[in-house]
């Protein structure tokens, strides 16, 4: 032990350093503020289910949903291995819709400024104004019987970018995978047409821009991821 | 006894979270973010780390509800983000060096107030407090940056409220001494001071 000699007794009573104070000024970035919120709402949504269950209906139910959860994956599983998942679009299906017009017009903002009135099942698309970009637009579609939710950003100088997020994890091939901040993305395409694409709770998100450079498409997909 | 000059106040939701059984509401991670940056901050010496160690700590949280077995909520977080920096530093340290496959080019970080001298006293700080010996960095987090009383340090390091108080003398006065070059004889009142200190 270092110093665990001295008694309570011996260590004389100080304050902490005044420098320290200056601690207090320092708050989380925004950026990781939004990424907790949304990771808490998440887990609110999936631990919902569980509550309601156990607090209603006691341990009876629970056991019977638990087979029928066994069952429903079961069912999945057998449809992934006979093609089910394999019929569906791939990522590079969904990234055109990243780079179409709107259809649709800009969501607002929510109070506190950080994430837009739209989202795709629990991910809330962010407002990444702090980083420079402002909704312009939106658009839904279905791709090969997959919602896509695609909301469009633009920058000062005129780009635009559309983070688009489908209801599935799609399957992907190629490109290169790379870590930021600890989230592991994708770049599909990092020349005239940039697209990087990663998965958040069981979906496909997909962030595209034509004359972006990838690094700033890689901030904002880290800020999402 | 429990020091409650701590530099850092305390949430004011803090108080009322004591329950025996009572589950951790996962909104605490963002009630408290906040300081669990500033910890994670002066754990890992790094902000970028930071805001990872913050993330996968927030994950492994939220991945199943938590008890919180007495503590208050900030008590429990802390402890899961020091659990979450110790695991993930023993993992780096088995694992190869990564290296990014994209030159990673980061815009400027954003400051809470927005003023360079803060931020900058900021960073030192924090590299100050990161360079401490693990024993009196561990104190010095717990209670002057985490805002814990010395007993829910001595909780957390498994150790002694006399050892709390003995270690946090120590980091407190290296802390003080690594930033007093910058920050002397700046200061309204430093004149009573000991030579050494900030105080």
């Amino acid at each position: 032990m270092m110093d665990d000699d001295m008694t309570h007794e011996q260590t004389p009573p100080v304050d902490p350093p005044e420098a320290l104070r200056a601690l207090e000024d320092v708050v989380a970035p925004d950026r990781l503020r939004l990424a907790v919120a949304q990771q808490v709402a998440a887990a609110q949504r999936a631990h919902a289910p569980e509550r309601r269950l156990r607090g209603r209906l006691g341990g009876l139910l629970a056991a019977a949903g638990a087979v029928a959860a066994v069952l429903v994956l079961l069912g999945l599983f057998a449809g992934d291995l006979l093609g089910g998942g394999g019929s569906g679009p791939d990522v590079r299906a969904v990234a055109p819709v990243a780079l179409r017009a709107p259809s649709q017009p800009a969501p607002a903002a929510r109070p506190g400024g950080e994430l837009l009135a739209a989202q795709a099942g629990p991910i809330a698309f962010p407002t990444w104004r702090r980083s420079g970009w402002h909704a312009v637009g939106a658009r839904s579609d279905t791709i090969r019987g997959h919602d896509v939710r695609t909301v469009f950003y633009a920058d000062a100088a005129g780009r635009r970018i559309g983070y688009a997020i489908a209801d599935a994890q799609l399957p992907v091939e190629g490109g290169q995978v790379v870590t930021r901040r600890g989230a592991q993305l994708r770049v599909l395409d990092r020349g005239a047409t940039a697209v990087v694409t990663w998965r958040r709770d069981g979906r496909t998100c997909v962030l595209a821009g034509r004359g972006v450079p990838i690094e700033r498409l890689l901030t904002l997909a880290s800020y999402a991821a | 006894m429990p020091d409650r000059t701590a530099v850092l106040n305390r949430a004011p939701s803090r108080g009322g979270n004591v329950r025996a059984m009572a589950r951790l509401d996962p909104q605490a991670l963002v009630t408290h973010i906040d300081r669990l940056y500033r910890v994670a901050w002066a754990l890992c010496g790094s902000r970028e780390e930071a805001e990872d160690l913050v993330q996968e700590t927030a994950a492994r949280v939220l991945a199943k509800p938590r008890q919180l077995h007495g503590q208050d909520e900030l008590a429990y977080l802390v402890r899961a983000l020091r659990n979450t920096f110790l695991l993930t530093r023993r993992t780096r340290s088995r694992r190869p060096h990564e290296v990014a496959t994209l030159d990673q080019v980061e815009p400027a970080e954003r400051r809470g107030t927005g003023l360079p001298e803060v931020a900058l006293e900021a960073r030192e700080l924090f590299a100050a407090i990161a360079a401490l010996p693990d024993e009196f960095r561990h104190a010095l987090v717990a209670v002057d940056v985490a805002g814990l009383s010395y007993r829910e340090a001595a909780d957390l390091l498994d150790t002694r409220e006399a050892t709390i108080a003995s270690r946090l003398y120590r980091a407190r006065e290296r802390v003080a001494d690594a930033v007093s070059p910058r920050t002397s004889g700046g200061r309204a009142g430093e004149a009573n001071a000991p030579a050494r200190s900030l105080r």
